[in-house]
């Protein structure tokens, strides 16, 4: 996914502003997480700390591996082959693939309730399979369409949480999910017919995800206006 | 009829109750508390485990107060339970 960059040429890099803004959100969220489960002790918590952790691991993947692929075009390619750069952004493209799936594994446990080990072990491993196999073969519309997939789960859960508690920031939770859904939906259209415009709208809609959790987060730090 | 409390908003009206009073006797977090003997036990175990609450005594009489860690908690916890709210967890 990282070292089959398929958006317009003048994006390259600008994607890692978003993922910047996204890591420092997951950082956040995962602090908060952490904190809530020091106080509960209980295990649902510790996964939700876990899941924004894994995020925050591979968003940071990525925005190392963007400049080492670019690094490695812009001034070695073809000259060193294979490139250190080159393995370094895979070794790195590896690890985002599986931390991004690994981090919403953590969050179906959250929102399903499951804490059967032989269950979680059974899951995991059909999404890790998947996710060898997306990755083995390169086939990031695979990779892609199985987020979209965990994702959707998810997004069922914070939809029926923002009908119970009808809050705003349960609202924010809620659109955030659906447009990181829809987002690798989207993605995983761009892969499929190399659309760079695809590339380019899962972006953008991934950013406003972002910046949907960002103001619930503001609304969490400061309060809510008193009218 | 009103929701049950879950951990997390027990141990907060716990904290909360106790901040309240200054130092408050077992007996009092039971009623005050709404809570039966055992969980009441079982969460000042927990509490005092974590370093949130301490016990003192008085002319042979055992009273809770809160810690610095314990105090930091209350403040916090209207955003930590923004945040469970706005998760569903």
């Amino acid at each position: 996914m990282i070292l089959d960059f398929r958006g317009p040429n003048w994006f390259f890099g600008a994607d890692i502003v978003i993922q910047i803004l996204g890591l420092i959100i997951s950082l956040v969220i995962a602090y908060y997480g952490y904190k809530l489960y020091k106080i509960t002790s209980r295990k649902i918590d510790l996964y939700f700390s876990i899941a924004f952790a894994l995020l925050s691991l591979d968003l940071i993947t990525y925005i190392i591996a963007v400049p080492t692929v670019f690094l490695y075009y812009a001034y070695y390619y073809p000259a060193v082959q294979p490139g250190v750069l080159l393995t370094f952004a895979q070794i790195l493209n590896f690890v985002y693939m599986f931390t991004t799936s690994l981090a919403f594994i953590f969050l179906i446990m959250v929102y399903s309730g499951i804490e059967r080990k032989n269950v979680i072990a059974l899951i995991a491993s059909l999404i890790f399979a998947l996710t060898a196999y997306s990755y083995i073969t390169r086939s990031y519309f695979g990779f892609n369409l199985i987020n979209a997939l965990l994702l959707a789960f998810i997004v069922f859960h914070v939809y029926n949480n923002f009908l119970a508690k009808k809050s705003k920031s349960a609202f924010l939770v809620m659109v955030s999910f659906m447009l990181l859904t829809i987002s690798y939906l989207i993605l995983a259209y761009g892969f499929y017919f190399s659309s760079n415009l695809a590339y380019l709208f899962s972006h953008i809609l991934q950013f406003l995800g972002y910046a949907s959790l960002l103001i619930m987060l503001i609304r969490v730090k400061y309060g809510r206006k008193k009218k | 009829m009103a929701e049950r409390r879950n951990k997390f908003e027990i141990i907060c009206d716990i904290l909360s109750l106790i901040q309240r009073q200054g130092k408050i006797k077992p007996t009092h977090i039971l009623y005050k508390g709404n809570l039966s003997y055992d969980r009441m036990k079982s969460y000042i175990t927990e509490l005092e485990g974590k370093g949130m609450i301490q016990e003192i005594k008085e002319k042979d009489k055992s009273f809770y107060i809160i810690t610095e860690k314990g105090a930091r908690l209350v403040e916090e916890s209207k955003k930590i339970k923004e945040l469970r709210d706005a998760f569903g967890l």
